[in-house]
């Protein structure tokens, strides 16, 4: 039976973007690479596009991470300086988000690489026969890998957490 | 049964047991309602599969534009037509239209820098079609008003100022007299009369040439990619001229000659390690020489058009050049002369000691985020 893509399109794109901006943590780079998939699925046409899509995704964000030091800057404070005054309070937020999303970044990478791949595949909303079948994982042992990879994330954050308190 | 494993625990809270072992769901449920070790187990797998989607949370989900799939298709499309494309061991299927595209842009380039080298004006005229383009820089003393609204000869029909002026004709004002008048003559149309009246602003121009136009040259070679994203003043004729009037250009200048250098020129001139804020690109670095005391310039773009300036200097060498009265780090900043700014748009300034070396950042941010800007620095 053929894959209905535009469907596996919609379906499929907010996920893909969603998991491979936890990869490369640019919010445009991983729309690109979303794209960059679809395209070579379309390419493809392999029979179980998603599990496809999120294996070429990976690949391409750990290419990405190899080539590429730090693509963007982490720290966007604000959009024009015409809007100064307005953006003010939008810069310290934006600066806030910033240092969330670095402690996340910094929590997900004391995880190793098979862990934080089940637990971004889950959160990108797959399924554990998906995840399964895209990390070659056996199915029962997604549930014990995702386990301890929330566990490591949780100690991990915390452990950021205390030493940004203790630094005031 | 013996007690449930967290896997197990995880895949049940997860919704996917009864995939992963068809029938174990009933088993486990009746399992927790007689055990109180492994209800608490659950209790706790359940709190920390919260806690761990609450922290993926933190990271945001970007905002997520979904092109239409006609557009994707037509990129699969392009890359199937492609010699040698898409296959699953090519991880570069667009190798050869990156190729093609390079050379296009190239030539495309080359055309296009061809084509602005004749038609670009001298700097002396974009700075004067910036000022008025800008309008908000304060006249100097003995310049006339602009072309069209001072000029005796401009006729009433006459475009309101020089940046409407077509841009091939803008040399005719750094000409000598003959040359002026042999262009007078060659130009019969009103917009002429229009250069030859604002040859009477040329000495006021020339006046501050050497520091407003390095304002405007500096981040065309440097930052030109965000300065064009800022709203730009066009003069007649397509040139982009006040664009690059990047935030404190100017300010902080004073009557310095900043020049671009590289990375290790602007550390041997400043015979140490150049200090930036971590995490942020780097837009330009330029160097100036104040009685005796280099500095280094440096710029990190923070957002679209918005950048941090780091101006550093050794520790004594602040001393000396404030001594001569040329403060290198305003603590009132200024906003007069940044043109096109709203005047609400105050940059603030920051200044930290570092390895003998003071930094004065600037930027237009609240002190807080300068502060947390300046905790960045390495």
């Amino acid at each position: 039976m053929g894959v209905d893509w535009a469907e596996v399109y919609r379906e499929t794109y907010r996920g893909l973007v969603r998991f491979l901006h936890r990869k490369v943590w640019d919010a445009e780079r991983a729309q690109d690479l979303a794209q960059e998939a679809f395209v070579r699925a379309l390419g493809q046409q392999p029979e179980n596009p998603r599990a496809w899509l999120f294996t070429v995704a990976a690949n391409l964000a750990r290419d990405e991470a190899r080539t590429v030091v730090r693509r963007r800057k982490h720290l966007a404070l604000m959009r024009t300086e015409r809007q100064v005054r307005a953006a003010e309070p939008a810069a310290d937020e934006a600066l806030e988000r910033a240092e969330r999303l670095e402690a996340v970044r910094r929590a997900l990478d004391t995880l190793s690489e098979r862990d934080r791949d089940v637990l971004l595949l889950w959160d990108a909303g797959l399924s554990y026969a998906e995840i399964a079948e895209q990390t070659g994982l056996a199915l029962g042992a997604i549930g014990t890998t995702l386990a301890r990879a929330r566990r490591r994330l949780a100690e991990a954050y915390a452990m950021l957490e205390e030493r940004h308190v203790a630094r005031g | 049964m013996s007690h449930v494993d967290e896997g197990t625990l995880h895949a049940y809270l997860d919704g996917e047991l009864e995939r992963v072992q068809p029938g174990a769901t009933a088993t486990l449920e009746g399992h927790v309602a007689g055990c109180e070790e492994c209800r608490a187990r659950l209790e706790e797998a359940r709190r920390l599969r919260e806690r761990a989607s609450r922290i993926l949370e933190q990271a945001g989900s970007p905002p997520v534009d979904v092109p239409p799939f006609d557009v994707v298709l037509r990129r699969a499309r392009g890359a199937r037509s492609a010699p040698g494309a898409a296959g699953p061991g090519h991880r570069r299927p667009f190798l050869p239209l990156a190729w093609a595209a390079s050379i296009a842009l190239a030539l495309l380039g080359g055309w296009w820098a061809h084509d602005m080298a004749r038609r670009t004006p001298p700097a002396t005229v974009l700075f004067e079609a910036a000022v008025e383009a800008a309008g908000d820089v304060a006249p100097q003393p003995g310049a006339a008003a602009p072309p069209a609204t001072a000029g005796q000869d401009a006729p009433a029909s006459a475009p309101p100022a020089a940046p409407s002026l077509p841009a091939q004709r803008r040399p005719a004002q750094r000409a000598t007299g003959s040359d002026e008048v042999a262009v007078q003559d060659r130009l019969a149309e009103p917009a002429a009369r229009s250069v030859a009246a604002s040859r009477t602003a040329a000495p006021a121009v020339g006046a501050v040439q050497g520091e407003r136009v390095e304002a405007f040259i500096a981040p065309q070679t440097a930052a030109a990619p965000d300065a064009r994203r800022g709203e730009a003043p066009r003069i007649a004729g397509g040139v982009d001229v006040a664009a690059p009037l990047v935030a404190a250009d100017v300010s902080v200048a004073g009557a310095d000659a900043w020049t671009p250098v590289d990375r290790a020129e602007a550390e041997r001139r400043l015979g140490g390690k150049l200090i930036l804020v971590e995490g942020l690109d780097v837009a330009s670095i330029e160097a100036a020489d104040s009685a005796g005391a280099p500095r280094v310039r440096v710029r990190q773009p923070l957002g679209a058009g918005v950048f941090l300036e780091l101006v550093q200097q050794r520790a004594v060498a602040e001393k000396t050049a404030a001594a001569a009265g040329r403060a290198a780090a305003p603590s009132a900043p200024r906003q007069d002369t940044l043109a096109g700014r709203p005047p609400e748009a105050v940059p603030e300034s920051l200044v930290v000691e570092r390895d003998g070396f003071t930094v004065t950042l600037r930027a237009i941010v609240s002190t807080d985020s300068l502060r947390a800007l300046a905790g960045r620095l390495r």
